[in-house]
């Protein structure tokens, strides 16, 4: 399951798209600005390349657009249609709520079930663990179900792999041209 | 050769244990050889066994009035048997014997008896190979559909087939042998359905159509998926659901072991649960990393697409595409 030359090719697309519309707005700020513009961009790219079919994609538009509202709309209207994420957005607040409520109540359940030595314990374990890995992945408190989790975490981790290995490229390639 | 044809020609069969023995060893060589010719002959003729193995059917059937066949050497005995009556209780007392070595020895059942066969006639002979490479065949098909049924079938056929031969050791020459090999292959019958029918040809048609039919079944199989209760397993609605919640979990588990390096050798879930999480944390530091490296090389985030593109595409060519904010 490594990341396909095809997907590179479409990520690296949509960030440069991404990238055009950013770049007249942070042409003259420092290096930290640009470097959250560049990382936005390529989240946004890497986030746009579902299209919306993942709960961590979506997750991670919505945060971006919290983060830096117009600049992220701006990036994503010229990937994508602006009513398309809006729409998205008011169906994931929904959702949110939902799941929410039903994750508090599954969280009292188990804990009243925790009373045996070894197996509580590497439950425990398990859980909290799990937790962690809501909390990495984008988007992960609102998925309900373990299995969910599970695979949304591979295809974030594909999509990561994705952006690493472009991203890497391209910085290589600046390198190599300074060099010159 | 013709030796066997005459001994086997005495009704009474005055042929000691002795002798049979000595000629057994000697068909042992005899097949192990044959067993060899055979393969070559599998090899070249893959579809021609199957081809000429009814036909052959045909004719120790049609002799013999059987309709229900076996694909191990058994049949042939009996076809002998009926065929030339003179033959008969010598067949039947040594036959099966011989088949017993066979399958003792581990060479394929069929084998044990082409001496006495290319004895009573080379066209018998020559049937006779054909038929050993389709029981071969056969088997060997058994083994590849792995249907469980007929392969316990055949198992018990050879059962019954060894004990027979136990009790036709003693008594050889006793009439009831043809009999009992004629339960044997009303027992075989399942596995030798294919080869029934009245004509060659047809019989091959009714053959590919069994093996079709077999195949489809085996298609089918896979298409719903049991969720079965092992012994001392709960089977309400609920603990199975959660078996398959669990069974889909530990799925997604292997994959992203797979995918995350490093993980295959952990094992349990909680550690595994660990790596990965690590290793989401380490992409996105790394993403993070790279765009301010970006940022810090990249004063204008103006990079030629096309350029890029060609590098992700052939990286081989890595080194020749000037980017355009350097040339700034």
């Amino acid at each position: 399951m490594q990341p396909t030359s095809s997907m590179k090719e479409e990520f690296l697309k949509k960030w440069q798209m991404g990238l055009e519309i950013v770049r007249p707005s942070i042409d003259n700020t420092n290096v930290s600005e640009r470097k959250k513009a560049i990382k936005l961009s390529a989240d946004v790219a890497m986030a746009s390349l579902r299209k919306g079919t993942t709960c961590w994609s979506r997750a991670l538009i919505q945060k971006s657009a919290t983060e830096d509202n117009f600049l992220v709309r701006q990036v994503l209207s010229g990937i994508k249609a602006e009513t398309l994420i809006n729409k998205k957005l008011t169906k994931k607040v929904v959702c949110h709520r939902k799941i929410v409520r039903r994750s508090k109540k599954i969280s009292r359940r188990k804990s009243r079930s925790a009373s045996e030595e070894a197996a509580a314990k590497a439950k425990r374990i398990v859980k909290k663990r799990t937790q962690g890995l809501r909390s990495v992945v984008p988007g992960g408190e609102f998925m309900s179900n373990d299995v969910l989790l599970l695979q949304e975490t591979l295809d974030y981790i594909v999509s990561l792999q994705t952006q690493v290995n472009v991203m890497r490229s391209i910085v290589d390639a600046a390198e190599a041209e300074i060099e010159r | 050769m013709l030796h066997s044809l005459t001994s086997s020609g005495n009704p009474t069969g005055n042929v000691t244990d002795a002798s049979m023995l000595e000629r057994r060893r000697a068909q042992t060589k005899w097949q192990q050889e044959q067993l060899q010719q055979q393969q070559r002959y599998l090899e070249e003729t893959d579809l021609g066994a199957v081809f000429s193995g009814p036909q052959f059917q045909g004719f120790a059937g049609g002799e013999a009035g059987f309709s229900g066949f076996v694909n191990h050497s058994s049949k042939v005995v009996p076809g002998l048997d009926n065929g030339w009556p003179e033959l008969g209780n010598f067949a039947g007392g040594g036959g099966p014997v011989g088949c017993g070595f066979g399958i003792n020895s581990g060479i394929s059942r069929t084998t044990s008896y082409p001496p006495v066969v290319e004895a009573s006639t080379p066209a018998v002979a020559e049937a006779k190979q054909i038929l050993s490479v389709l029981t071969e065949k056969t088997s060997s098909s058994g083994g590849r559909e792995g249907s469980k049924k007929r392969k316990a079938d055949k198992n018990q056929n050879i059962k019954a087939i060894a004990e027979e031969d136990a009790k036709q050791k003693r008594v050889k020459e006793c009439p009831e042998a043809g009999e009992s090999k004629t339960e044997q292959n009303s027992n075989s019958s399942k596995s030798n359905t294919r080869a029934v029918g009245p004509g060659a040809a047809k019989r091959e048609v009714s053959g590919k159509a069994s093996k079709e039919n077999s195949r489809v079944t085996e298609v089918k199989k896979p298409d719903y998926i049991h969720v079965r209760a092992r012994r001392g397993q709960a089977t309400d609605s609920h603990s199975l659901a959660e078996r398959v919640r669990r069974e889909k979990i530990s799925e997604r588990m292997k994959f992203l072991q797979e995918l995350v390096p490093g993980c295959s050798k952990i094992t349990g879930k909680a550690g595994m649960l660990d790596e990965i999480i690590n290793y989401v944390q380490s992409l996105q530091r790394q993403v993070e990393f790279l765009s301010m490296k970006l940022a810090a090389v990249d004063p204008t985030l103006d990079f030629n697409i096309d350029d890029i593109l060609v590098k992700e595409v052939f990286p081989a060519c890595q080194s020749n595409f000037p980017l355009k904010c350097l040339q700034k």
